[in-house]
């Protein structure tokens, strides 16, 4: 566990992709430097706010009809609350639970492909956060999606 | 007495457990402990473990039996895991008021300075706030203890826990003094900032047994007391009872403010790096094997502070708990001349230490490493017999392991033989849970 303690960062990495207003030919000369108008940030886009957002996974097919696949990552940010029609994350039967989001004649529920519908009333305990977006690498789709799954209900 | 200002303690509550049951929802309302490193005691408990009556720091071996029949869940501690939260919980207060005025006092306790947020606020509301943000942000609940300096904040927040009527905000600036009077009368003198388990010896039987008596005692008083001591040879002395904490902590306790936020990161002025082996141990080798990986811990430590250090000592001991084994323990202090950092230094010397208290054929329980006499590198005066380019040369090594450190792991690069898969003197965890927050592979799975 040492070599995690390490990798723990102060500051999020912020990795950029360089934007070039020209487009690259092939056989041209690369843009100068003055052509770079600025840089992307992957990270921002991504994770808004650091202090409130959380990285999960999804392993399930439930809610590929929202475009979310098995094996994607999910950015979960705990200090949005949802509108109608969000993604989120919820507490159900002591899991955790991707959802959409819906309000309709003051009741709120909560639905999947997969499973019925659930009313809940209060959104508080039972909205773990609100999926603010997905992310997959396409390079490794063909390797096994669902990871290991670490259980503690189990002890 | 002044009465300008106001301190707030913030502290998480059952902050490990909370933190655990954040990520694994399945363990919410059922009785959680968290086990120290060797999963040896209890360091943390859930609402409903303190229910069971679960002390802290209780062998977790004692508590199987009421485990079973209470479905208590077990888990290794997780620091990688707490102190990733510990840092967003900080940066949540710096981002409800400014920086300069956050102190984070331990892993799940922060000190804020609210004195110049009086005229502007109301310091119950700002601590419902601030409470507010937190659990919106992070998903942990806390509790807000507000007074005029941090011992009352403490004694305010250790109310705020209690008492469920408070809300989870107590604020010693809205209570009058016969609330407060009252409140004190009731709360038992342990419960003060600052006061060990040994001086409530000492003050109780001087009479003081509540905070309103301590708070309402004589410190020139108490600073001249002396209490009789045994000492090791079983010789009887006087000693002075109390030091001038004590009286500070009088001072404070009535409303007067002795301590200020202590911002700047005080060096350490001691490192111990040890371990209880997971099994027992009776060569050498293994020995000579924790002890390089103690010393490399701790010199982490000590460059994080850049500091150095003056005197190396290495102790090990058997287990005293084990009746059917002959006991021994020793320790050898060497002196370092001139005081240094140095990994490939330091490690010599322990095991150097090590060959002149170590005999074979006992049952090793524990060995650690004190580094002490620290100071500051930078006031370091090098003699003029001292070898300065062996010196730099060693600082050049250092600075190039933690650099292949930061960029491949922090167990890259090792002195001599330090095995590399966790070898089982290092940990014994049996439940850690996943690390959600550092490893990819580990984050938390939603269906």
């Amino acid at each position: 566990m040492g070599k995690y303690e390490q990798n723990l960062p102060e500051q999020p990495s912020k990795r950029t992709v360089k934007l070039y207003n020209e487009g690259v030919m092939c056989g041209f000369p690369l843009p100068s430097a003055d052509y770079v108008q600025e840089n992307i940030n992957v990270h921002e886009l991504l994770v808004p706010n650091d202090v409130s957002c959380f990285i999960m996974r999804a392993v399930s097919i439930s809610m590929i009809y929202a475009g979310i696949l098995p094996g994607d990552y999910l950015i979960v940010d705990m200090s949005k609350k949802p509108c109608n029609h969000s993604i989120v994350v919820a507490v159900v039967d002591g899991g955790l639970c991707c959802k959409v989001y819906r309000s309709e004649k003051g009741r709120v529920w909560l639905e999947s492909a997969e499973a019925k519908p659930i009313c809940v009333t209060g959104w508080e305990g039972q909205i773990w956060g609100t999926v603010i977006s997905s992310f997959r690498r396409v390079d490794r789709y063909l390797e096994p999606c669902v990871p290991i799954v670490h259980s503690h209900s189990a002890i | 007495m002044r009465t300008d200002r106001a301190f707030a303690l913030c502290d998480i509550n059952n902050a490990y457990a909370s933190m655990e049951t954040l990520f694994n929802p399945s363990l919410r309302d059922r009785p959680l402990v968290v086990l120290s490193n060797n999963d040896g005691c209890v360091v943390a408990r859930s609402a409903s473990a303190k229910k069971l009556g679960i002390k802290m720091g209780a062998p977790w071996f004692e508590l199987k039996e009421l485990a079973k029949a209470h479905d208590i869940v077990a888990l290794s501690s997780n620091y990688v895991l707490y102190g990733e939260m510990s840092r967003r919980f900080v940066a949540v207060l710096e981002s409800c008021v400014c920086p300069d005025d956050v102190e984070q006092y331990s892993i799940d306790e922060v000190f804020i300075d609210l004195s110049s947020y009086q005229a502007l606020h109301d310091l119950t509301e700002l601590g419902k706030t601030l409470r507010d943000r937190v659990a919106g942000h992070i998903g942990l609940q806390i509790c807000v203890g507000i007074g005029q300096s941090k011992t009352r904040a403490k004694l305010a927040n250790h109310w705020a826990k209690k008492h469920a009527q408070f809300g989870g905000v107590c604020n010693f600036l809205e209570m009058d003094q016969a609330t407060v009077d009252r409140r004190m009368a009731r709360t038992e003198v342990g419960e003060v900032w600052n006061v060990g388990r040994k001086q409530v010896k000492k003050l109780n039987s001087l009479g003081i047994a509540s905070v309103l008596d301590l708070a309402q005692a004589d410190p020139d008083e108490l600073l001249h007391r002396s209490s009789e001591m045994t000492d090791r040879n079983g010789r009887v002395r006087n000693q002075k009872a109390f030091s001038v904490v004590m009286a500070r902590t009088i001072r404070e306790l009535r409303g007067e403010t002795c301590y200020e936020l202590e911002k700047d990161k005080k060096p350490r002025k001691q490192i111990i790096s040890s371990r209880s082996f997971g099994e027992l141990v009776t060569q050498r080798e293994p020995i000579e094997q924790a002890l390089r990986y103690y010393v490399a811990n701790a010199v982490r430590k000590l460059m994080d502070d850049r500091s150095v250090a003056g005197t190396i000592t290495v102790f090990i001991h058997t287990n005293r708990f084990r009746t059917q084994d002959q006991q021994y323990s020793n320790h050898c202090t060497i002196d370092i001349d001139p005081p240094t950092n140095d990994l490939i230094e330091l490690t010599k010397m322990a095991i150097f230490g090590l060959s002149r208290i170590f005999y074979p054929n006992f049952n090793y329980k524990k060995a650690g490493i004190i580094l002490s006499d620290i100071q500051p590198q930078s006031g370091l005066n090098l003699d003029l017999f001292s070898d300065q380019v062996w010196d730099e040369k060693a600082e050049r090594l250092m600075t190039a392991m933690a650099a292949v450190a930061a960029k491949f792991g922090r167990d890259t690069v090792k002195i001599g033989n330090v095995d590399h898969k966790l070898p089982d003197w290092e940990r014994k965890s049996e439940n850690q849970s996943p690390l959600y927050l550092a490893d990819i592979d580990q984050v938390p799975i939603v269906y």
